[in-house]
């Protein structure tokens, strides 16, 4: 073997020894993300991903709660967003659904507002540029109803969705953005410093139980 | 490094990891691979002389271009780029073409990367002793690569340090410390320099390859998501890109306008190589090779990544078959789009030579420059300084957008000189795919989904 060949070949072996160690450091580094958090819900499970991104399965206030953290780049000039998606599980049949998307690009993959037809007024108060849409005409009323706390959730500007379904609630947050260092130049999502705190999740926990509270005040009005 | 910027009307606080100069040297990474190959197609068209001038003329191009992106992206969503700018400017015809540009500039780079990657592995193999070594198994190799890379998305990180990417940018500082450029000793520029062996006219036709140093300059400002881009950084990065571009251009064509007679150099696939290759440094030879490869795979990784992003918001905005705007469930990737525009990359890689393929990409980037100059002059009108709140506004308007216009018209003077063929069969089919888009398409766009901004009206509506 000529020196130059096999110093091609030592190269690529240790090109591919250091990669493949990365890879598996970041697989890892995602895992524990959530980690912190499983003492917030009540019979908490915590589940991985093929990409190592943990959901957390529990119950707050009696309600079945998921919390599952994703990966986005879909978005053209936009750094990697790393997701936290919060799903509450609570039926109401027949209750009107809409959803309220904030800073639409129109890549949102995960969104919910891309399933509703029917084009919504915007409450007074949130953010400049959103979509409201719903399942008919009928969810302006209940969007109205439940406007003051939709103005102080989306105080919060790291939530990017919020959405009420007849199945139950769903709420997108920020949890990180990529490193612009490794998008810029490989693409690459790299999240550091991601971890999502208790504090952080009771917080949006939070948000959901007055979310359901207006909900069931505006459903007790409209029945009286 | 904290950084204030406005969003819903207050001041918010974010932590930034990286600091300016290492997010500027970064931005200036992807953009590199200019310089390792295709710029010297310029000396080809007028001389060495006529490319360096070339060159400083592209520079103020796109001077004209940061500053026009820098005002309009302050204010449009910055995410999506040209594309959301159009959506909103100008309406869904322009916006669909403006997408066809950015997927056609990136695919074509992307098979200028894999031509060049393969070519100099061709060429390290025969020096090695493989003189049966082709290049387009490695062509064909590092696209299909690249592309299950992308494919999986976060399943399989591409995750070789920042630090050896580096290399690329640091390889041209030592080639140019290495040939001793106070000296003739190893460059001969008195020798070498002929003038202007074809006039100005030259001078015009390098223009077409001098864009070459910069294409894609504007995308490297990446937008945070819940802000909007903050007003300062967005003309800076942009700008001391072009600056630092503009240095490196300049030292790259000093010592290979000093190593290599512009006849060669003209048609040369990897010149910064070939300049290692005639310094008989083996060390030299062995950083510009890792140079050439590490910015060739870093930029068609983008290539892939922004093509088929680009290709999938159309798919969503149903701009084309809403079949492509479809997400893989596990990977989270625009998969659809990825394997289609894998053939596209493949045929155009191996069976067109690399000046036309450049010529392709600066082709579909000279559309969109065009357009930039003609979008803020519809901008300016629609909704003039006092009826919407910028982040920054460019000085001397209209001027930037008329030097921008009169420069994408000669270059596209200069490009119908050498490869007027490939102008022609560029706009027939944009027309065709314009038409296309108009008579059967249209009627699937959800129109009131397009204008997601609360602008006021815009004035004469």
């Amino acid at each position: 073997m000529s020196p130059s060949l096999f110093f091609a070949v030592a190269g690529v072996i240790v090109t591919a020894a250091v990669a493949y160690r990365e890879h598996a450091g970041q697989l890892a580094a995602r895992r524990s993300l959530l980690d912190r958090c499983v003492g917030v819900l009540r019979s908490a499970s915590l589940a991985h991903g093929g990409d190592g991104f943990p959901i957390l399965d529990g119950y707050w206030n009696g309600r079945f709660i998921r919390a599952e953290l994703f990966p986005e780049s879909m978005a053209l000039r936009r750094l990697p967003q790393l997701w936290l998606k919060l799903t509450r599980i609570e039926v109401r049949t027949g209750l009107p659904e809409f959803s309220i998307l904030v800073r639409p690009s129109g890549t949102e993959f995960y969104s919910l507002t891309d399933g509703h037809t029917h084009t919504l007024r915007p409450p007074q108060g949130l953010a400049q540029e959103i979509v409201v849409r719903g399942s008919g005409p009928h969810a302006q009323r209940l969007l109205d109803a439940v406007a003051p706390v939709l103005a102080k959730i989306f105080a919060d500007p790291r939530i990017k969705e919020v959405a009420v379904t007849a199945k139950g609630l769903r709420l997108i947050w920020q949890a990180a953005e990529g490193q612009r260092g490794h998008h810029l130049l490989l693409r690459q999502c790299r999240f550091e410093n991601a971890q999502v705190t208790p504090d952080a999740l009771a917080a949006r926990l939070a948000d959901l139980d007055r979310l359901n509270v207006a909900i069931e005040a505006a459903r007790e009005v409209r029945a009286a | 490094m904290t950084q204030a910027t406005a969003i819903h009307g207050e001041k918010i606080s974010l932590l930034r990891v990286l600091g300016p100069g290492h997010v500027w040297a970064l931005g200036v990474g992807i953009v590199l691979v200019g310089e390792y190959m295709g710029w010297n197609f310029a000396v080809g068209k007028g001389g060495a002389m006529a490319a360096l001038i070339a060159c400083w003329v592209a520079g103020l191009l796109y001077t004209c271009v940061a500053m026009i992106d820098s005002e309009v992206t302050s204010t449009v969503a910055a995410a999506g780029g040209q594309y959301a700018q159009a959506k909103h400017i100008v309406g869904p015809l322009m916006a669909f073409n403006v997408g066809l540009y950015l997927v056609f500039a990136y695919t074509m780079l992307e098979a200028a990367n894999a031509i060049t990657l393969g070519y100099l592995v061709q060429t390290v193999g025969t020096m090695a002793g493989f003189a049966d070594a082709h290049d387009k198994p490695f062509i064909v190799l590092t696209i299909v690569f690249l592309a299950w890379l992308n494919y999986r998305g976060v399943y399989a990180t591409l995750t070789v340090n920042l630090i050896l990417t580096a290399v690329a940018f640091i390889a041209i500082i030592v080639l140019f410390a290495a040939v001793k450029p106070w000296s003739n000793e190893m460059l001969h520029h008195n020798e070498l320099l002929n003038g202007l062996p074809y006039g100005w006219l030259g001078v015009i036709a390098s223009l077409h390859f001098g864009l070459w140093y910069y294409l894609g300059i504007e995308g490297t400002c990446q937008a945070a998501e819940e802000v909007r881009s903050p007003a300062r950084s967005l003309p800076l990065g942009t700008m001391t890109g072009i600056i630092t571009l503009l240095i490196a251009a300049t030292m790259t064509w000093y010592v290979c306008a000093g190593l290599m007679p512009w006849e060669y150099l003209g048609q040369a696939i990897t010149p910064l190589f070939d300049a290692a290759r005639l310094t008989e440094s083996m060390p030299l030879m062995v950083l510009l090779f890792i140079g050439t490869v590490f910015s060739t795979l870093a930029s068609a990784n983008g290539c892939i990544n922004d093509a088929s992003r680009a290709w999938f918001s159309m798919g969503r905005d149903r701009y084309l078959p809403i079949w492509f705007g479809a997400v893989h469930p596990k990977n989270r990737t625009p998969y659809r789009s990825i394997v289609f525009l894998v053939p596209v990359a493949l045929v155009f890689a191996y069976f067109a030579p690399l000046d036309q393929v450049i010529t392709f990409s600066i082709l579909s980037g000279l559309l969109g420059y065009t357009y930039m100059s003609l979008n803020v002059i519809l901008f300016r009108k629609k909704w003039p300084l006092d009826t919407i709140k910028r982040g920054y506004v460019h000085p001397f308007h209209p001027l930037p957008a008329l030097v921008l216009l009169i420069l994408c018209a000669a270059t596209y003077f200069a490009v119908f000189l050498g490869y007027g063929t490939q102008l022609v069969a560029m706009m027939i089919f944009f027309v065709i795919a314009s038409v296309w888009f108009h008579f059967h398409r249209y009627k699937y766009v959800r129109r009131g989904d397009q204008f997601t901004m609360q602008w006021p009206r815009p004035l004469g509506y």
